[in-house]
């Protein structure tokens, strides 16, 4: 049953670093030395006066053009900036660039793009030297190193390393104020705190999981999309009336931005299981209805965009709620990459970089203000290319779900197919006694799981501790 | 990997059979079932190899094993539905259109199979694909392509994989089938290496069997028996029973039938039951003499009732194969038992049912075809246990137990036991009825009646004699021989002097044999001999009686002496009165005979006759008429014919006594009851009646006897001449009204126109009389005719109607003589010449016609033709001499008067010559005529004397004087 285990994506996040002040005025004079080792001083300034995505190009050119990195000034600076425009600008920095400066952040950035190039032991690596517990990118290096230990299958240290990003991301939290920082923590710890019983489940411990899950709060950012990890759990603990229970909680109308075709199949999947072969099949049958020909559509419609960019970035920013497009799916996918944190993120970064014009507007010295207009138009159009790469990313994923969902939904049909055939040859009435639903019987529970029977309402503090009472007609 | 799984397990579907194993009761429904499942499973790899953009030959490969189950289904429902089909309509049948719809199936699996390997070369599944299209190679029955994708399968199969396994135990299958064990071996071993799925236990199974087939009987038990422990296991499939039953058989070939029961022992398994099990399967394999010793040695071990059955009854057709005769009827006798308890199901039922009965037979055959003749010991043995068998039988088939005792009978019979044929025969034919087998029950009942007269034991005898006959007749009242067993049936109740059966077997043999008169006639004879000689009248007077109402179908003669014998009974002391001249009592006696009503007709007739008679003899013609009429009355016509001449004597007694009415009337009565008769005194009574009916001019009752003689067979002559009298006498009587009737009767017989011309002269003279001319010129135109016929006939014609026919053309001559004075004589010369010359002329004339009626022979005509003749002369001669010219001279008057008185002379001799010849006739042939006066006169007399008298003469009455 392993195709059935979904694999857990990880989401990492950017380091943020306090804020400090400094003129416009010390920014041109250091400009206008010539003296590029001192842009961390420049960009400092320029940050000080908010001018975040005007500075990127400072710091990139003194990346590139600066033999001796002054590790601390840049693990200051960046740290101001990844705050405000996010860790994907540098990301797009050469490692021969990078690989320049020996900080923390840079060491961070470093392991990002050897762990998506799924270089996991040289993204190990750059981590590997000590990051004080109180540098600001010290959280998000420990969830960048529990990932990794978890996707190299020591699940052990994963945990361990999720464990102590829990702890210091707390830390954090009790010191920090600000507002950005505090959400990109909280998020950061809460995907600390599901990788637990991700190892857990990796490690098939799902008793263990199911508990460690019950963790996350469910005011979290990610608990929506970390309840459908729940789902799975449970079925692996062969807990399917709680699984469709979890489930039945995408249907509430808050969650309605969510797309995840595999909700669907592992609700088809936890029927089977229960041998409510109508069910199972009902539920495949309704899929291929519902999606079939929208996702011809929507292939169609994603595969028009190629990769423009500048057309994902205006798909994305167009898009409202009231204004969907035509296709579900389509309009289902951006509706969830609107709430998807990681595209808040950049986009929140994109709009604050736009809010940038106005203070290069109040700059007096025309030159100074043609140098910064220049990187601020570079940096937005980096991140708008970012967006839209993103979204585009995001699109293909969903298109793969969907394919991938069919393929599910059809091997689950087969199977009940199957089964029903085995039957009859058999000779095994698998409906004899007839049928009936909803029993208590079935339920497990533990210490910590609430019992919540879903009655058709939603209500806040139900969600998720639905739990279904179906009996099982196998045989 | 799951889909591999499901491929695996696809198969794994196949191989086990499972297919044939659901085609139970339901098996339609759940064919109907599974094919829809199919279909829709088909649909979805379809649907699935779309969205994946048709490029997966996992799903080609998957949707061509969909197509092959789906084939494999159909036909299975195709077979069903052939083998349904009934048997004439199913040689019919085309096989390609019977198996139609699933060979579309099987040929698209290979078409989609054979792509996907053409599209895919370098496809990592081809040993599947081989895999799938082996089995639909098998499946459309090509056995050899078959075994060529299976070597293919296995080929392109990593060998250690569990397809390559799959193909080497398809292949070992094939070459174990085709009896290549060596082949067969090596695959399976190679397939078995590893107990990589649950049906290792049965392929390790058959490769025991293949090494048992070679002898590596070591091995084969080896292997065998970790089957049986793995068997144990719920993840193999357990093939304990049949390694329980195969493995003894194993064990009993290598000569290690200890460790057999040791093994089966120590399984805990019942000796008994295994060596039943291996017994009946070496009967199946064809090995009976080892299946014989097998299930007699288990038969020791047996260890209930149930098993003792289960060893008997496959015993059997063993213990009949190996002739173990004593062994076989013992075997039957157990079941039997068994039978009786109702502790047999139903093979074992039909098993011992058929033993029983062949086994039966075949002895029945042998004692029939006398094998055993000259072995009487071996042959009442033999017939002992046919008749065994055949109880046997008639226990297990109640409904044709009679069958089975006819049977037993015939043995008894075949082997000379009648007295003990006889008791099975009988209860065959008690059973037959019961169960309304008329057959049997005919050929028992024939067959007991041979036995009882094969001459048995007297007391064999008085039991089944009588029931036996009885029985015969309730089975064949109208059989060809029963008429035989009535009588003798009949004749063993009159020896007992058991009449009341007795006559219940005549009523019986009466209502079945209605015609055989003679047997019944028989019968009764016996019975009323019976009444008769025990004294008992009124019984006897009851059976007379109910012979005479034909209750019973007796000859006429029969009928006869009954009657004669109740006659006899009736008239015994009348009869005894009138011998002894007792007139007096012999008339009281016939008259009280004749009054009682007791008597029946012929006790009637036979006193009223007797009765006439005797008033005959006493003269009292009166009361003997009364007693003649009623005899008549009561008597047939054959009684008539016996006693006709008495009534002769009657009848003339009566005319005699001048009793003519009575006379006739007895005549005629007579004559009625006669005639239909040959009788030869019909005429008698037929002239007798009709002269004195006519004496008596009772014309209308003598037309009536007339008109019916010829229906009795008169002859023509006597009714004619009857008819004759009867037209005379109304001649004489004047009764003219049916004169012409009665002539025209009479004239269509030639001989009687003679006779009918003088009465036919009567009736014209009554016409002329009468002033009707024309009816008298006819009557007397036909008369002419009736005298040439008659004389044309040769017919003599009565005197009187030659007179009659002699007075007619008299008449025309008269006319003639007329017409010769007509004429008279005239002047010039000439004239008178010619009319002298007509005249001469008509005189020859009246001559030749008078000469012509002078000829008939009638006296009144001769007389009259010659009076006639000379009177015609005498008018010429005195018409020429007294004619004289007018207005001629003397001289030729004179002249002509000469030649005239010299022409006249000769006439006038003619004339004379004429007149002698008349008188000369008149005296010579003492002719009576009125016109002999004329010419008897005297010359010179003035008239003629005639005699007339006043009135009419009196005619003699022939009755004589009354």
């Amino acid at each position: 049953m392993n195709k059935w285990i979904r694999s857990i994506g990880l989401v990492t996040l950017l380091l943020a670093s306090n804020h400090s002040f400094a003129s416009i005025d010390n920014a041109l004079s250091i400009y206008q030395s010539g003296d590029k080792s001192r842009y961390p001083q420049l960009v400092n300034e320029l940050l000080d006066e908010g001018m975040y995505f005007s500075s990127i190009p400072f710091i990139k050119e003194y990346l590139a053009t600066t033999n001796r990195v002054n590790d601390a000034a840049v693990d200051r600076i960046l740290d101001k900036a990844i705050t405000e425009v996010g860790v994907k600008q540098f990301e797009l920095l050469p490692e021969s660039i990078l690989g320049k400066s020996n900080a923390p952040t840079i060491r961070y950035i470093l392991a990002r793009k050897a762990f998506r190039q799924g270089k996991y032991d040289l993204a190990l690596k750059f981590l590997d030297k000590e990051i004080e517990d109180s540098n600001p990118v010290k959280p998000y290096a420990l969830m960048l190193e529990g990932s990794i230990y978890s996707l190299t299958k020591k699940e052990n240290k994963a945990v361990e390393t999720f464990n102590e990003c829990v702890k210091i991301s707390q830390s954090h939290l009790s010191r920090e104020n600000n507002k950005d920082r505090l959400r990109q923590l909280k998020i950061n710890r809460d995907y600390c705190i599901v990788g637990i019983p991700r190892s857990q489940f990796a490690m098939t411990k799902y008793d263990a999981a199911y508990t460690s899950y019950l963790d996350l709060e469910k005011s979290s950012y990610i608990w929506p999309e970390i309840l459908f990890e729940e789902a799975w759990n449970s079925f692996y603990l062969k807990d399917y009336n709680r699984t469709l229970g979890k489930l039945v909680t995408y249907k509430a109308p808050v969650f309605n931005y969510i797309l995840n075709p595999e909700v669907e199949v592992l609700k088809a999947l936890a029927y089977m299981e229960l041998c409510l072969w109508d069910d199972s099949k009902k539920s495949v049958e309704s899929f291929y209805s519902r999606y079939e020909k929208e996702y011809d559509v929507y292939k169609k419609s994603i595969d028009s965009l190629g990769k423009d960019y500048k057309q994902y970035f205006s798909a994305i920013s167009d898009f409202t709620p009231y204004k969907s497009t035509r296709n579900e799916i389509l309009n289902s996918a951006l509706m969830t990459i609107s709430k998807d944190p990681a595209y808040l993120e950049l986009y929140s970064s994109y709009n604050a970089g736009r809010g940038e014009v106005d203070k290069l507007k109040a700059i007096n010295n025309e030159k100074l203000k043609v140098l910064l207009g220049e990187n601020l138009k570079e940096a937005l159009l980096t991140q708008r290319n970012l967006i839209g790469s993103y979204v585009r990313g995001q699109l293909q994923l969903y298109s793969a779900q969907f394919i991938k969902a069919f393929e599910d939904m059809s091997y689950i049909k087969l199977e009940i197919l199957d089964k029903r055939k085995t039957e009859l040859y058999e000779d095994i009435s698998y409906r004899s006694g007839g049928r009936s639903r909803g029993n208590f019987a079935y339920l497990k529970k533990t210490d910590r799981q609430y019992f919540w029977t879903f009655n058709g309402e939603f209500w806040a503090d139900e969600l998720g501790d639905y739990v279904f009472s179906l009996k099982s007609e196998c045989k | 990997m799951k889909r591999k799984l499901a491929f695996v397990f696809c198969f794994t579907l196949m191989l086990s059979g499972f297919v044939v194993k659901t085609a139970q009761a339901d098996v339609e429904q759940r064919r109907v079932e599974l094919v829809k499942v199919l279909d829709e499973e088909l649909m979805e790899v379809v649907r699935l190899n779309k969205q994946m953009g048709s490029g997966r030959p996992d799903l080609v490969l998957r949707m061509a094993q969909i197509l092959l189950e789906k084939g494999r289904l159909l036909k299975d429902y195709e077979n069903q539905k052939y083998l349904d089909t009934p048997t004439a309509e199913r040689e019919r049948l085309n096989k390609d259109e019977v198996y139609k719809e699933s060979r579309k199936y099987f040929e698209q699996a290979q078409k989609t199979v054979l792509s996907l390997l053409k599209n895919y070369p370098k496809y990592e599944g081809k040993a599947d694909a081989y895999y799938i299209l082996a089995f639909n190679a098998k499946e459309i029955k090509q056995d050899d392509q078959s075994k060529a994708y299976f070597q293919k399968a296995l080929d392109e199969a990593k060998p250690d994989s569990l397809i390559a396994d799959k193909a080497r135990i398809a292949l070992a299958e094939i070459y174990f089938n085709a009896g290549f064990f060596d082949k067969s071996q090596a695959l399976y071993e190679a397939a078995l290496k590893t107990k990589r799925d649950k049906w290792w236990t049965k392929d390790a199974f058959n490769l025991s069997w293949c090494y048992f087939r070679l002898g590596k009987y070591d091995k084969a038990i080896n292997l065998m028996s970790e089957s049986y422990e793995l068997s144990k296991q719920a993840k193999f499939i357990d093939m304990s029973k049949s390694i329980e039953r195969d493995l003894a058989y194993f064990y009993t070939e290598a000569g290690r039938s200890e460790e057999a029961i040791a093994f089966y022992k120590k399984n805990g398994k019942s000796i008994s039951e295994i060596m039943l099990r291996v017994g009946r399967y070496l009967k199946t394999q064809g090995k009976f003499a080892s299946a014989e010793k097998t299930l007699s040695d288990g038969l020791q071990f047996k260890k209930s009732e149930k098993e003792e059955i289960e060893f008997n009854a496959e015993l059997l057709s063993l213990y009949e194969k190996y002739g173990r005769d004593q062994k076989h009827l013992e075997a039957c006798r157990s079941l039997a038992v068994q039978f009786s308890k109702g502790t047999l199901n139903s093979d074992q039922i039909d098993v011992l049912k058929y033993n029983t009965q062949k086994m039966a037979a075949l002895v029945q055959q042998q004692l029939v075809n006398r094998t055993y003749d000259h072995q009487p010991d071996v042959k009442e043995k033999k017939a002992a246990a046919a008749v065994e068998y055949f109880m046997i039988s008639s226990i297990i088939v109640p409904e044709k137990a009679q069958e089975d005792y006819f049977h037993a009978g015939e043995t008894y019979y075949a082997a000379g036991k009648f007295d003990d044929a006889i008791p099975m025969y009988s209860e065959a034919i008690k059973r037959s009825r019961k169960a309304n087998d008329k057959k049997t029950e005919q050929l028992a009942n024939t067959a007991l009646m041979v036995s009882l007269g094969q001459g048995v034991k007297k007391t064999t005898l008085d039991t089944y004699l009588v029931p036996a006959y009885e029985s015969y007749l309730l089975a064949n009242p109208k059989g060809e021989k029963s008429p035989l067993i009535y009588q003798r049936l009949f004749s063993s109740h009159v020896e007992k002097k058991n009449l009341v059966d007795a006559e219940k077997v005549l009523i019986s043999f009466k209502n079945n044999f209605p015609n055989e008169s003679e047997t019944q006639e028989k019968m009764l004879a016996q019975i009323m001999d019976y009444y008769k000689d025990s004294g008992d009248k009124n019984t006897l007077a009851a059976w007379v009686k109910r012979v005479e109402q034909k209750e019973f179908k007796v000859s006429a003669d029969y009928a006869s002496k009954v009657k004669l014998l109740v006659l006899g009974m009736q008239f015994e002391n009348v009869e005894v009165a009138s011998s002894k001249g007792d007139k007096n009592g012999a008339l009281k006696g016939y008259w009280e005979i004749f009054t009682s009503p007791e008597s029946d007709n012929d006790a009637k007739k036979t006193a009223a006759y007797n009765l006439a008679v005797l008033f005959y003899e006493a003269g009292d013609y009166k009361p003997m008429y009364v007693w003649a009429d009623r005899a008549v009355n009561l008597m047939n016509s054959s009684d008539l014919v016996k006693f006709e001449k008495n009534f002769i004597i009657f009848s003339t007694d009566l005319f005699q006594r001048r009793q003519f009415v009575d006379s006739a009337s007895l005549s005629e009565k007579v004559f009625d009851k006669l005639c239909s008769t040959d009788s030869k005194n019909k005429r008698v009574f037929f002239k007798n009646a009709n002269v004195v009916y006519l004496s008596e001019k009772q014309f209308e009752k003598s037309k009536s006897l007339l008109t019916k003689a010829s229906k009795c067979g008169v002859a023509q002559e006597v009714i004619l001449a009857g008819y004759l009298d009867h037209l005379n006498e109304l001649a004489v009587n004047n009764r003219w009204n049916s004169f012409s009737e009665i002539i025209k009767t009479l004239e269509a017989s030639a001989s009687m126109q003679a006779l009918i011309i003088y009465p036919s002269s009567l009736l014209a003279n009554e016409f002329e009389n009468i002033g009707r001319a024309e009816d008298a010129a006819k009557v007397r135109a036909k008369m002419l005719q009736y005298y040439e016929s008659a004389k044309k006939q040769k017919v003599d014609v009565p005197l009187e109607a030659l007179d009659a026919i002699a007075l007619i053309r008299l008449s025309s001559l008269e006319i003639k003589l007329k017409k010769l004075s007509a004429d008279k004589f005239s002047f010039p010369e000439a004239q008178f010449n010619k009319i002298l010359k007509g005249k001469f002329l008509l005189l020859d004339q009246i001559v030749a016609e008078a000469d012509s009626i002078a000829a008939m022979g009638s006296g009144v005509g001769i007389v009259r033709a010659y009076r006639l003749l000379v009177a015609g002369h005498d008018l010429l001669k005195d018409e020429i001499s007294n004619f004289t010219p007018a207005g001629k001279s003397a001289e030729y008057v004179k002249s002509f008067k000469k030649s005239m008185a010299k022409l006249v002379e000769p006439i006038s001799k003619q004339a004379q010559s004429f007149r002698d010849l008349a008188k000369n006739k008149i005296e010579k042939d003492n002719i009576l005529s009125a016109d002999n006066g004329w010419f008897m006169k005297k010359e010179n007399a003035d008239f003629i004397p005639e005699f007339i008298s006043d009135a009419p003469a009196i005619i003699m009455d022939k009755a004589g004087a009354k």
